[in-house]
């Protein structure tokens, strides 16, 4: 079945060891040819619950299915064939070629010496063509802008060739023009099946490029739904505090999120 | 290395470093502080009756350089493999209390006279620096050890420690012994290759052979760590289980080098850089690579300690240090300079 989920998130908590904060129970279904953009305040638990979903942390309550198989029964070249995963940081120790650090992605569909083959060398080449980055192959990492280093960092993952990707805050400070392009190749990848479950920070971005929306607040779900059941003030302000404001795009008509012109006003006054 | 490796280009470079360590080590056994007739080595293979020189190069000079090129090789893999795990360009084998361990078994055993336990091969000095070099891996693989992974900060600052305690317990059996054995615990930690036979040069293998086995197969693995941890877990890698057998292949190459021929500084700081610089940062091409240049550096280190001063011979420490230093400095400035 084509709308069977891919990933399914079931009643997952987690706490970490040092107590104190928690993730409540969290369920959610990703399915493919959709994006599901996840917000929330810093703190609310986002990079934690996409960590859970990426069976890099393991839930003390709850389970985590990909393609029908528990996460916590698969080892992690099994998880890295279907679902590719983009932390919020990367390091970068040695000065490797752009071509190189894409190629670590074949890792999971390599064995023994593990020696790239051509078909290893053409997925290579597609996701260098997809990220619009193939000029920048023999280019040392460090040299890169930081929207380049991430598409870079991008195609590495989809060079897995995994069928969900999951991206922490993949945009987080580039310019609105690399974001906006980072976000069309994320449609296009879209666009031919694949599920792109994707944290954010940037209210406008979540609403303008996904399917679906979950927002996380205080450790827990607050909604999930389409951006205009969720980008409203009274869900904001729950989530975020007073000061926003609500408006719809003249085009597309989805919600746009702006500082609230009260504030603009009270800055006025105290001048 | 900008281009992506393929087994073309992994025969050629790794066959060039063999090249050039197969020589060296041909040529090495023939510079020593006696001057050796080629002839008189040959002709004695075939004589019934003792020939010195012959004696002197197969049961000297022979064990003497291999045990150089396998300590060197084996300490610059180590130092390779834990700075990548570690994160840290500084990161060399003895940060694991290594050195301090090894150190404190040597001077518990020299500070006995008479002391003789032997275990097969292995003379009683050698079993109390391995037991110290173990007891220091251990403990630190134990307090690093956080919820089935290792803390590679931790690590960093147990392995301080234990060299902080062990030199503080150092320094309290030099303070109690007789001082006429100073001199040899001070020898001792200048580092040495001297070996007699090969018996002695067997007691490497037990431990170094697995040892290097665990970090050898990790190769791709430490490409991906190159990235960060989550990274390489995104790849599809099992990063606890490439950190544990990690760290446990250089504590126990590092251990098997330290307890044989002392703890000789810098082979395993500097090489990986060289490496790194000579042929790019793909590990299943740096760690033989560094494997061969290791043992190159330190053969050729053993060559001028025991020709520079001849008839008498210059601890091999003495010479790796002068020649790590500067190169130490200038990593350190380099680094200074990009942040």
């Amino acid at each position: 079945m084509i709308d069977d989920p891919l990933l399914q998130i079931e009643g997952v908590q987690y706490a970490y060891r040092t107590g104190g904060w928690r993730l409540a129970e969290c369920s959610f279904s990703v399915t493919a040819g959709g994006i599901l953009g996840v917000i929330g305040p810093n703190g609310s638990g986002k990079s934690t619950l996409l960590k859970l979903a990426a069976g890099i942390l393991n839930p003390v309550q709850g389970k985590v299915t990909l393609l029908g198989r528990n996460i916590a029964h698969m080892n992690r070249k099994e998880i890295a064939c279907v679902l590719g995963y983009l932390p919020q940081h990367t390091e970068r120790h040695f000065d490797y070629s752009a071509e190189e650090v894409v190629a670590t992605g074949r890792f999971p569909h390599t064995s023994g010496a593990r020696f790239l083959n051509a078909y290893d060398r053409e997925a290579i080449s597609k996701s260098l063509e997809k990220t619009e980055t193939e000029k920048l192959r023999h280019r040392p990492i460090s040299s890169l802008s930081g929207g380049e280093r991430q598409r870079v960092l991008l195609a590495s993952v989809i060079v897995q060739e995994p069928r969900i990707l999951l991206l922490d805050e993949p945009t987080s400070g580039l310019d609105i023009h690399h974001q906006m392009r980072f976000f069309s190749v994320l449609s296009a990848l879209v666009a031919k099946g694949m599920a792109v479950v994707v944290v954010t920070h940037d209210l406008n971005l979540a609403s303008f490029f996904s399917d679906r929306i979950i927002l996380l607040a205080r450790g827990r779900i607050l909604h999930q739904g389409v951006a205009k059941e969720i980008l409203t003030q009274e869900i904001l302000e729950d989530a975020y505090g007073r000061g926003l404001e609500i408006l719809s795009h003249p085009i597309t008509n989805r919600p746009i999120v702006l500082p609230s012109s009260d504030i603009h006003q009270e800055r006025e006054k105290v001048s | 290395m900008t281009t992506l490796l393929t087994r073309k280009q992994f025969i050629w470079v790794v066959g060039g470093y063999v090249v050039i360590s197969v020589g060296l080590l041909l040529i090495a056994p023939l510079f020593g502080s006696e001057s050796l007739s080629l002839t008189k080595v040959v002709n004695g293979l075939f004589s019934d009756g003792t020939a010195i020189d012959s004696e002197i190069f197969f049961f000297h000079r022979i064990p003497r350089v291999l045990l150089a090129f396998l300590v060197g090789g084996s300490l610059a893999v180590a130092g390779n493999a834990l700075q990548v795990v570690l994160r840290n360009p500084l990161a060399e084998p003895f940060i694991l209390g290594i050195a301090g361990g090894g150190a404190l078994g040597a001077v518990i055993a020299i500070s006995i006279p008479g002391l003789l336990i032997r275990i097969g091969p292995f003379s009683s000095l050698q079993v109390f620096s391995l037991f110290g070099c173990l007891m220091c891996v251990w403990a630190i693989y134990r307090f690093s050890s956080v919820h089935g992974d290792i803390s590679m900060t931790t690590i960093l600052l147990a392995g301080v420690t234990v060299n902080i305690l062990c030199g503080a317990a150092i320094l309290l059996v030099r303070y109690l012994v007789s001082p006429h054995l100073l001199v040899a615990m001070d020898r001792w930690m200048m580092g040495g290759l001297d070996v007699v036979g090969y018996g002695e040069l067997s007691t490497l293998f037990p431990l170094l052979l697995p040892g290097l086995f665990l970090i050898f197969i990790h190769g791709n693995s430490l490409n991906q760590l190159a990235l960060g941890k989550e990274m390489a877990l995104g790849h599809g890698v099992d990063v606890a289980a490439v950190h544990k057998q990690v760290l446990l292949g250089t504590g126990l190459a590092s251990a098997a080098a330290v307890s044989l021929a002392g703890p000789i500084g810098f082979v395993g700081l500097i090489i990986p850089h060289a490496v790194r610089r000579l042929s790019g940062s793909d590990h299943r091409i740096v760690l033989p690579g560094a494997f061969c240049t290791g043992g190159a550096f330190l053969t050729v280190c053993d060559i001028v300690a025991r020709t520079v001063v001849a008839p008498t011979e210059m601890p091999v420490g003495i010479i790796t240090a002068m020649v790590g230093g500067p190169v130490f400095l200038k990593i350190l400035l380099k680094r200074e300079r990009l942040s």
